[in-house]
């Protein structure tokens, strides 16, 4: 019983999130300047931007610190079960990096 | 664009079409698509920082992904302005201790937990209910016919999400970072779940059922569950389980499960499938989404923290534990110094319920004991009083601390840590200042 036109949003919405990030990131909707906000700033951020906003917002993410070990096995997850596309391991490493790095267990929120 | 009055997500659910229209001048094309015309497709497209290619593709009534993803704009008029925004996409707000002061909790201060999107709202009039599996009779029901061919009950149940209180544990598992508030206490009206598997007529194999409900997993892919799980068919007949069609009173809104939602109190939440569609009675335990792996699991044994436990090790959970929270005064308010002020706030213990209720404005050294209302019915929250007296001015932890029917209290501090961060009843506490 679904309703016809929501699986349609799964396509629709990597999609502009890419736009967005290409053009001029609409800075009048972003709480804060920084384009890939509420990311903190740093290297990989903008490749773990577009991984994460495809299905869900980017608090899921900024709402806890985990280790490194608690991302690795979150990514898994997030293909195995949850339907996620499978990243290529170059970009799954740089999006780990910066996930362990500047959202590890001391990150505060 | 059109000042807006109502947040966009609101906006959208109440009518998507007119929401279309009012926010972007969209107009739906005759396939029910979108197409953007015009002005339309201009604003939209500047709003967005540049054009849509695809604009005649895109769904009617979406969001743009790019508008939907900033928390900072993200409202829900029908919510208390006080409600705390873990998450809007997918939906997560928390009710914070003090608004959950009225003995049943109004939907605009009853917490949300989505798994998947917030769906646009089926009506009455097209929603089944489907009822299969281990059972004599496949049964499709429409709401009309729950609402007049069975006995309806109404009832205060309380609704606790698995989690709450993740945000204690250390190191923090992963989910949303609920406090104390991801609990409500509301008036649910509807049908027995037991006379609905009894009219389909349960079979000896039936051990669990599965839910299944019409909100859109987040990726978007139709064939996933947002959440899928269930419960032990002893649970299910219990006269507290209901197929709810009403809350406090009136249609659920759409955020509760419109039209219809199980309510299984005094289980974690995601028991209490939100929209949902289909019963499937089961010879097994469930294995839909949320029942496997660690999801809604403890481990069998005390673990600790940061453990790595393996799967075959975690149990899924049952009932809650017996919890409380201070509702008044706010914390951080001042009090007089020498003068009693009241203390008051809800108790509750999953299944159980709460016999004895204590605090402290000292630390834990000496406890006071307060008075605790029965409940209405089983499986509500409690009410509990106590008048205290801070001695002197200066500053103080009020802490509370709740007993269940089987002597069970509340800790003091956070209990066993496990992967997801279930169950931490630790005592809630806030501070006063007597001046």
């Amino acid at each position: 019983m679904k309703k016809s036109f929501l699986p349609g949003a799964a396509r629709v919405a990597p999609i502009l999130g890419l736009v967005l990030g290409l053009g001029l990131a609409a800075p009048a909707l972003a709480g804060d300047d920084y384009e890939f906000a509420p990311l903190p700033p740093g290297e990989g951020a903008e490749e773990t931007y577009f991984a994460c906003i495809a299905c869900h917002s980017l608090r899921t993410v900024t709402n806890g610190g985990y280790s490194r070990a608690v991302w690795d096995e979150l990514l898994d997850w997030m293909v195995e079960e949850q339907g996620m596309m499978e990243l290529d391991p170059e970009e799954r490493e740089i999006i780990l990096d910066y996930l362990a790095t500047h959202l590890g267990e001391d990150w505060s929120g | 664009m059109p000042k807006m009055e109502k947040g966009l997500i609101e906006l959208y659910h109440e009518d998507p079409e007119r929401a279309d229209y009012l926010v972007f001048g969209r107009r739906a094309g005759p396939d029910r698509r979108g197409f953007l015309r015009g002005a339309g497709l201009a604003s939209m497209g500047a709003l967005l920082g540049t054009a849509i290619p695809f604009s005649a593709n895109m769904p009617l009534g979406l969001i743009p992904a790019a508008l939907a993803d900033s928390v900072d704009e993200f409202r829900f008029e029908a919510k208390h302005g006080d409600l705390i925004i873990h998450n809007d996409r997918p939906v997560n707000m928390e009710t914070p201790a003090h608004l959950l002061d009225d003995d049943i909790t109004p939907a605009a201060n009853h917490f949300i937990r989505n798994n998947g999107t917030m769906p646009m709202p089926m009506s009455k009039a097209d929603w089944r209910l489907k009822i299969d599996g281990e059972v004599e009779t496949e049964l499709e029901l429409s709401y009309d016919q729950l609402m007049n061919e069975f006995e309806l009950v109404t009832l205060r149940l309380q609704i606790e999400c698995g989690g709450n209180g993740r945000a204690g544990f250390n190191p923090l598992p992963r989910g949303n970072p609920w406090t104390i508030g991801a609990i409500g206490n509301a008036e649910w009206t509807g049908v027995r779940l037991r006379d609905i598997l009894r009219r389909a007529g349960v079979k000896q194999s039936a051990v669990y059922t599965g839910h299944f409900s019409y909100d859109d997993h987040l990726s978007g892919d139709p064939d996933r569950q947002a959440i899928s799980r269930g419960g032990p068919i002893d649970k299910m007949m219990d006269p507290h389980t209901i197929v709810a069609l009403q809350m406090n009173g009136g249609d659920i809104p759409i955020e509760h499960g419109y039209p219809a939602r199980i309510v299984a109190p005094g289980w974690a939440g995601s028991v209490s499938q939100k929209w949902v569609t289909r019963i499937w009675v089961r010879d097994r335990e469930h294995d839909g989404s949320g029942m496997t792996g660690l999801s809604y699991r403890m481990p069998r044994y005390p673990v600790e923290p940061g453990a790595e436990v393996p799967h075959e090790d975690m149990m899924v959970m049952g009932s809650m534990i017996v919890k409380s929270v201070i509702t008044n005064p706010v914390a951080g308010t001042d009090v007089q110094a020498g003068r009693p002020f009241e203390l008051r706030g809800q108790a509750w213990a999953g299944d159980d319920w709460v016999t004895a209720m204590e605090v402290s404005i000292d630390f834990g050294a000496t406890w006071q004991a307060a008075s605790v209302d029965p409940a209405p019915n089983r499986y509500s929250w409690q009410r509990w009083r106590a008048q205290v007296t801070p001695p002197q001015a200066g500053y103080y932890e009020v802490w509370a601390r709740a007993t269940d029917n089987r002597g069970r209290s509340q800790p003091m501090v956070v209990p066993g840590w496990n992967p997801r961060g279930y169950l931490n009843n630790a005592c809630h506490r806030i501070h006063v200042n007597a001046v």
